[in-house]
């Protein structure tokens, strides 16, 4: 079921480039540019969804709501849902395209190990999963090289007898690199930021380690990918290379898409502005200093 | 650090664990390879190269001496004069004592791939096939490199040694024959599609017979290179077996089942029987005056010769692709998906022992 809905339809469509473009270096890039435009409306709706929710967590009034039921979770979880459903925000707006997704990046994934099959069992395999209009003659073998790559071995580019792993290298930066200016901005105290901060720093690794370790075609993805998904939110106005680049001017924040309308029910309880009063300079000195003593 | 980071960092630790896990070890799907001594039956597969006694398919001994995830091996052994040469799957290319499997005599870790064919001995080297594209001629004293043959594609199929020549097949569409003790490539016969198994070699007529998922045999000479024959039908599947010569006929199968016999001469067909099911093994000869077909799905059936037809039929509970090796009157079957390794039988049908490793 899993084969013939995913990985079938993915496999026959990564050879049909490989067919096309008789490299299947560059048929892995493409692949992963033609999965990522099919998907790209579930991004997009991910993206507007977390953006709601997002501008929603720093309104001033969501947040007043809020704090009136901090001690009464069941009454601030129904005020929540009710704002939300006011706002025609859907809660799982923002994790539901994710998920949906997951099972194409497994394909994906699974369809690339395929279409590398190196040994006869694995050709055996894969020649049963082509479809009958693709002719596996012309397809087999596969040519796996690609620049300096084996795509069906971990990739290092060898100087002498040291080997330089250059895809996992790739790999760690622009997964850091889109974690960083994918990053959305939040509150200084956050959990979630320290959530975020944590994930910004292990994703990286993990996803370098796994390129180190895993075949180059599939390393050669990953880097695909995260180029690509940058690019993506790039063209969405969604990333801030500021927070890499210093001189880069950062982006404005976009306005608030969630107008908050309604109507207020204890407007006694409306949140005095805070005022802040900047002390003029003699005051401030004379608050830095030190009393004498008599 | 609250909580819910310390979670988040656990989890992602754990997650990259399972991940590199598994990355880290066995990156093959493949076939125990199998080879047969006088003494001993040698099965490679995932994380150990196995010693049998082959009387009775009792475990002796293993490379290495304790399993390893990160080392995986496939590629059928070559036993000869006290020792054992295998590939394995990090690269490496052993020659061990065959008394004491553990105790290597050297390790070429030149290689940039991993082993998935059976290698050949060739006098005082021994042409090594590897998925890094290269054949690699080693000398078996020393394990130093000797020559090396720079293909385009994985080599996954046995080199076949003839005298001074070294006959290769390979994926990207040909048969290469290659000089014994320089590497250097003589010439290259090509096929319509890739070459999966070893060529077979008749020094009667020194011709050579290869089928290739082209859907063709080929026959040509070894002296000249030139093609003697191509044989070819509309109905024809991908062959990915080596053939036999069985009574001056020349039989193979391709992969719907269909068991062909040609003049080895002329290439003109004999005779035509189907297996009655996918055929990835090919036929095996046994003895002179028969041959096995076995299946995918597990059933093995004899063929006489004289009758052309089944004789016994049996059935392995797993799935067989490569072929079943047969040595005197023992015939040991590798298989894939079932409770052992490897059954035996004897040439009657009569089964033997069964191999699977204590877990």
């Amino acid at each position: 079921m899993w084969d013939t809905i995913i990985v079938q339809p993915f496999t026959n469509l990564l050879l049909l480039i490989t067919m096309l473009v008789k490299n299947f270096g560059i048929a892995i890039i493409l692949f992963t540019l033609v999965i990522k435009l099919i998907t790209y409306p579930l991004t997009a709706k991910q993206l507007k969804s977390s953006m709601a929710m997002q501008d929603l967590q720093n309104d001033p009034v969501y947040k007043k709501r809020m704090a009136k039921y901090k001690d009464n979770r069941e009454k601030a979880a129904e005020e929540q849902m009710k704002i939300y459903k006011e706002k025609g925000i859907s809660p799982f707006g923002s994790c539901l395209p994710t998920l949906v997704q997951f099972p194409i990046i497994i394909g994906l994934y699974q369809s690339i190990m395929r279409v590398m099959a190196s040994t006869p069992l694995e050709l055996v395999k894969l020649e049963r999963i082509v479809y009958p209009f693709l002719d596996v003659n012309k397809i087999l073998p596969i040519q796996n090289r690609f620049l300096w790559m084996d795509l069906g071995q971990p990739e290092r580019l060898w100087i002498g007898t040291i080997g330089i792993p250059v895809l996992a290298i790739l790999v760690l930066a622009t997964t850091f690199i889109q974690s960083k200016v994918m990053q959305p901005p939040t509150q200084g105290n956050d959990q979630s930021a320290a959530m975020n901060n944590s994930m910004m720093m292990m994703m990286p690794f993990m996803m370098g380690w796994m390129a180190y370790q895993f075949s180059a075609g599939l390393a050669l993805y990953f880097l695909a990918s995260n180029i690509a998904t940058v690019a993506q939110y790039s063209a969405m106005g969604r990333v801030d290379w500021s927070k890499i680049f210093p001189w880069v001017k950062p982006p404005e924040q976009p306005k608030t898409s969630v107008v908050l309308d309604y109507e207020e029910e204890d407007e006694e309880e409306e949140p005095e502005p805070v005022k802040v009063v900047k002390p003029s300079a003699r005051a401030s000195a004379k608050r830095q200093r030190p009393k004498m003593k008599k | 650090m609250n909580k819910k980071v310390l979670r988040l960092l656990i989890l992602l630790i754990l997650a990259g664990a399972v991940l590199t896990g598994c990355a880290a070890g066995v990156r093959a799907e493949s076939t125990p390879g199998v080879t047969v001594t006088d003494s001993y039956v040698y099965l490679a597969y995932m994380n150990s190269l196995y010693q049998l006694d082959r009387a009775s398919g009792a475990q002796l001994s293993s490379f290495p001496e304790k399993a390893s995830a990160n080392l995986a091996m496939y590629a059928p052994p070559v036993a000869e004069n006290g020792f054992v040469y295998f590939g394995d799957l990090a690269n490496d290319f052993h020659k061990v004592s065959e008394s004491n499997l553990n105790q290597v005599v050297w390790t070429f870790d030149q290689a940039k791939g991993w082993y998935q064919a059976k290698p050949a001995l060739d006098g005082d080297l021994i042409i090594v096939p590897c998925t890094d594209r290269n054949i690699y001629a080693i000398n078996i004293e020393n394990g130093t490199q000797t020559w090396v043959y720079e293909g385009e594609y994985a080599f996954i199929a046995q080199p076949v040694v003839v005298e001074d020549k070294i006959i290769v097949s390979a994926q990207d569409h040909h048969v290469a024959v290659l000089n014994g003790a320089t590497g250097e490539e003589l010439y290259r016969v090509d096929v319509k599609g890739a070459v999966l198994a070893p060529p077979l070699y008749d020094p009667q007529s020194d011709s050579v017979f290869v089928g290739s998922l082209g859907r063709e045999m080929v026959s040509f000479n070894l002296a000249s290179g030139d093609v003697n024959w191509a044989y070819s039908t509309n109905d024809l599947a991908t062959i990915w077996a080596t053939p036999i010569l069985l009574d001056n006929q020349l039989i193979f199968t391709d992969k719907n089942g269909k068991i062909i016999a040609l003049d080895p001469e002329s290439g003109t067909e004999l005779w035509q029987n189907n297996a009655g099911g996918t055929v990835i093994a090919g036929a095996t000869l046994v003895g002179d005056k028969g041959f096995l077909v076995a299946r995918e799905d597990g059933t093995i059936s004899y063929y006489s010769s004289e009758t052309q037809g089944g004789d016994w039929t049996v059935t392995v509970p797993g799935n067989i692709y490569s072929k079943p090796v047969v040595d005197g009157d023992q015939i040991f079957v590798p298989v894939v998906k079932a409770d052992a390794l490897i059954y035996t039988y004897n040439t009657a049908g009569v089964p033997g022992w069964s191999f699977s490793p204590s877990k």
